[in-house]
């Protein structure tokens, strides 16, 4: 029986979200639409810092401080204390306090005293996580934004995958498949231009996933210097003279997302970052040349 | 692939949902592998060999075989077969002789036996579950094993709880070889022998001629249950029960000479023909991701109704080395190197006793071993020390593995400074051989 292409979407976690799938006449688009959007749905209603009844935000009051956590959120801050740590400590869920003294809507820099206020109240180990509990100290706050989205990306394409379904979830531009198109090799996946609309390259997909970072997403200018959103845990800037965009390729989204989040936060040593994972990545400095270890 | 990435990866998909459960469960390639084993024991302790010298113990050489591959993306099949070639002098009984205090051993002589193994099973896998059948068949010239198994695990708790469990039955056909020689000059077995020769055999090596078409029976069930502490810890606990029935004698201990003093009143090998024992095993692994290593502990109780009760310690490091090394083409070399130790410590079975000849005691027991009785030195009071040595080498789809093992028997070293023991044995062992996945 042959498969055809049908899509979906919907908006979650702060943007739109579509599904490409190949079904077969047996195949139910609904329950699976449903299916898929219940599991995201699910996922945001647990890890969301602004919904007051979710476990993270329980997590952050302190009610479940040295409380056993279930085994996705164990996974989750195991995988958060793994990346702490290999990315020199510059990726760190704590940062939370930054975004509140960083207003993107007004082209002005936050004061250097609510600055520096903000930063006593970051540092993953502030957390004390130990494997299976937490203990929040110093009014610390956790913002899973930078890995729930990916997660999410997964946890649907897994579910694809448990099914046997060939398809693609794009969640904000984080994207992964299941498995290649049944009428080509690969998907075709565009790569966002950092400065304009429209893409900027475009990338085969067979399997895994692909992920990017850029200062395109939230910024101010002042004084013709680009300050995006992705602010460095040290500092409490972006970091100056690095990449504008990157994206990664990787077996999972989580991973490529990360990788390619830390080689933003890594300024001008996001090159070697990339070149020591040795993952496909394609990316661009302010200039806008091209560095990839793909084609595209 | 960077150390980094492997760390990074590894906790990713450690993440519960992250990995298709339908998709993770069977093996995603076929897998073929060849090892070679070298096993030489130190030879015969000259000063307590009644021969007078010290004799080549066994030296055996194994040949392994293994292929597995899957039939569909949730069933697959693993086939193991091997070669045994085996010579060398085992210990026969152990005595303390007329006018001696210390303990002597008589070995037999030179022997040379083939085995041969043959196993397979099939492993069916469910998302959260696996379920196997397996058969296994082993064959000398005087012995014939079949055993079949069926086995399975379930996850739960979120795929951090394993419950396992297990029951396997075997049943063995013994045909010892007679010692006799036919006009052709072929060692005859028990089974080929005249009545003529029965009858002379029953009076010269009575322990052969009892295991004329003897059989035993072996039924063993376990339970096991592994739980996940950490991402980085996991634990595992496990119990056994395992019944025998039948002739569970070693039909080649032979008698003490009968020119000895005494000697009329020494059996050759009798042993209870039911063996109940219960195991049970605990483990602890713990990966250090900061020295991408890991540490294995484990300990075996086992018990059973002969009055041995034996301890085993194992402890491994296993410490994983990715160079990352890039000459002209990326050379993904990984390396794994696991030293270990292991101890081992028994009490001695009720019936084990080493025979006194000397003539002024008028008795060569101190106890009843009128119905059971052997000197075995696998079923007395010593303990064990092994060191052990494995390298993996994994390069695309190869993997070199080899291994050195030194063994050694001692009953001080299970803190019996009382007896001695000279049948224990003392051995190498050496491994190599190379996987294949395609």
């Amino acid at each position: 029986m042959s498969a055809r292409l049908r899509s979906f979407g919907f908006k979650a976690m702060g943007g739109p979200c579509n599904v490409h799938l190949w079904l077969r006449e047996e195949d139910e688009l609904t329950k699976i639409e449903k299916e898929l959007t219940d599991e995201v749905r699910r996922l945001e209603a647990k890890f969301s810092r602004f919904q007051p009844s979710s476990l993270l935000s329980q997590i952050n009051r302190g009610e479940l401080n040295e409380v056993s956590l279930d085994a996705e959120t164990v996974g989750l801050f195991n995988y958060v204390d793994q990346c702490f740590d290999l990315s020199g400590h510059m990726f760190d869920p704590t940062i939370g306090s930054l975004h509140r003294v960083w207003d993107f809507k007004i082209p002005n820099l936050p004061d250097p005293r609510d600055l520096e206020r903000a930063l006593q109240h970051i540092g993953w180990k502030k957390v004390n996580w130990d494997g299976r509990t937490v203990n929040l100290t110093h009014n610390v706050q956790i913002d899973l934004g930078g890995i729930v989205k990916e997660f999410a990306v997964d946890r649907l394409c897994t579910l694809l995958k448990e099914k046997g379904l060939i398809g693609l979830v794009n969640l904000s531009g984080d994207i992964a498949v299941s498995q290649a198109p049944e009428d080509k090799p690969a998907w075709k996946v565009a790569i966002q231009h950092p400065r304009k609309a429209g893409a900027i390259a475009e990338v085969d997909l067979a399997a895994g996933a692909i992920a990017g970072s850029g200062d395109y997403e939230r910024f101010i200018e002042i004084d013709g210097v680009r300050y995006c959103h992705l602010l460095r845990p040290d500092t409490g800037y972006p970091a100056p003279n690095g990449f504008c965009a990157v994206s990664v390729i990787a077996e999972n989204c989580l991973l490529a997302g990360t990788v390619s989040t830390v080689a933003m936060l890594k300024g001008e040593l996001g090159h070697a970052w990339l070149e020591e994972m040795q993952l496909p990545y394609v990316a661009f400095d302010q200039a806008l040349q091209a560095y990839s270890s793909i084609e595209v | 692939m960077s150390k980094k990435l492997t760390l990074l990866a590894k906790s990713a998909l450690a993440i519960p949902g992250m990995i298709a459960t339908a998709q993770a469960a069977g093996p995603a390639g076929s897998e073929a592998s060849y090892r070679y084993t070298y096993y030489t024991e130190d030879d015969s302790p000259e000063a307590r060999d009644d021969s007078g010298g010290a004799q080549d113990r066994y030296k055996i050489q194994v040949h392994q075989f293994h292929i597995l591959t899957p039939v569909t993306d949730k069933f697959a099949v693993n086939v193991e077969a091997s070669y045994e070639s085996m010579s060398g002098a085992s210990p026969v009984y152990s005595y303390i002789a007329d006018g001696q205090e210390d303990v002597y051993t008589h070995f037999n002589g030179a022997s040379r036996e083939r085995r041969y193994d043959v196993s397979a099973n099939g492993r069916y896998y469910g998302s959260t579950s696996d379920a196997g059948a397996g058969v296994y068949a082993s064959m000398e010239r005087d012995y014939f094993a079949l055993n079949g198994s069926l086995d399975g695990s379930i996850q739960i708790n979120d795929q951090m709880t394993t419950l396992s469990g297990g029951v396997s039955a075997g049943h063995d056909w013994l045909n010892p070889n007679s010692g006799v020689v036919s006009d052709s000059g072929d060692v005859l077995m028990v089974n080929d022998l005249s009545s003529e020769e029965l009858e002379q055999l029953a009076a010269d090596a009575p322990a052969r001629h009892a295991a004329k078409g003897k059989t035993k029976w072996q039924l063993s069930v376990f339970e096991g249950v592994g739980q996940i502490i950490d991402m980085n810890t996991v634990v595992q606990g496990s119990v056994s029960f395992t019944y025998k029935t039948g002739y569970l004698s070693d039909p080649y201990r032979d008698c003490v000479g009968s020119d000895a003093p005494l000697a009329d009143n020494v059996p050759c090998d009798i042993r209870p023909s039911t063996r109940a024992a219960g195991t049970l095993s605990l483990g602890v692994r713990r990966y250090l991701p900061t020295l991408n290593a890991a540490v294995h502990g484990d300990y075996r109780l086992f018990v059973d109704n002969w009055d041995v009760m034996s301890h085993t310690l194992d402890l491994d490091y296993y410490q994983n080395w990715a160079p990352n090394w890039n000459f002209f083409v990326n050379n993904d070399v990984n390396f794994q190197l696991v030293p270990g130790v292991r101890y081992y410590q028994q009490s001695q079975a009720y019936f084990y006793e080493i025979p006194d000849l000397n003539t002024t005691t008028g008795s060569a027991y101190s106890a009843d071993t009128t119905r059971y009785y052997s000197s075995d030195p696998r079923l007395s009071h010593y303990g064990a020390i092994s060191l052990k040595t494995r390298l993996k080498i994994d390069f695309r789809q190869f993997s070199l593995n080899g291994s050195v093992e030194r063994y050694a028997a001692n009953p001080a070293y299970g803190f019996n400074f009382d007896d001695d023991t000279p049948g224990l044995p003392a051995y190498w062992r050496f491994t190599t051989g190379l996987d294949f996945r395609f």
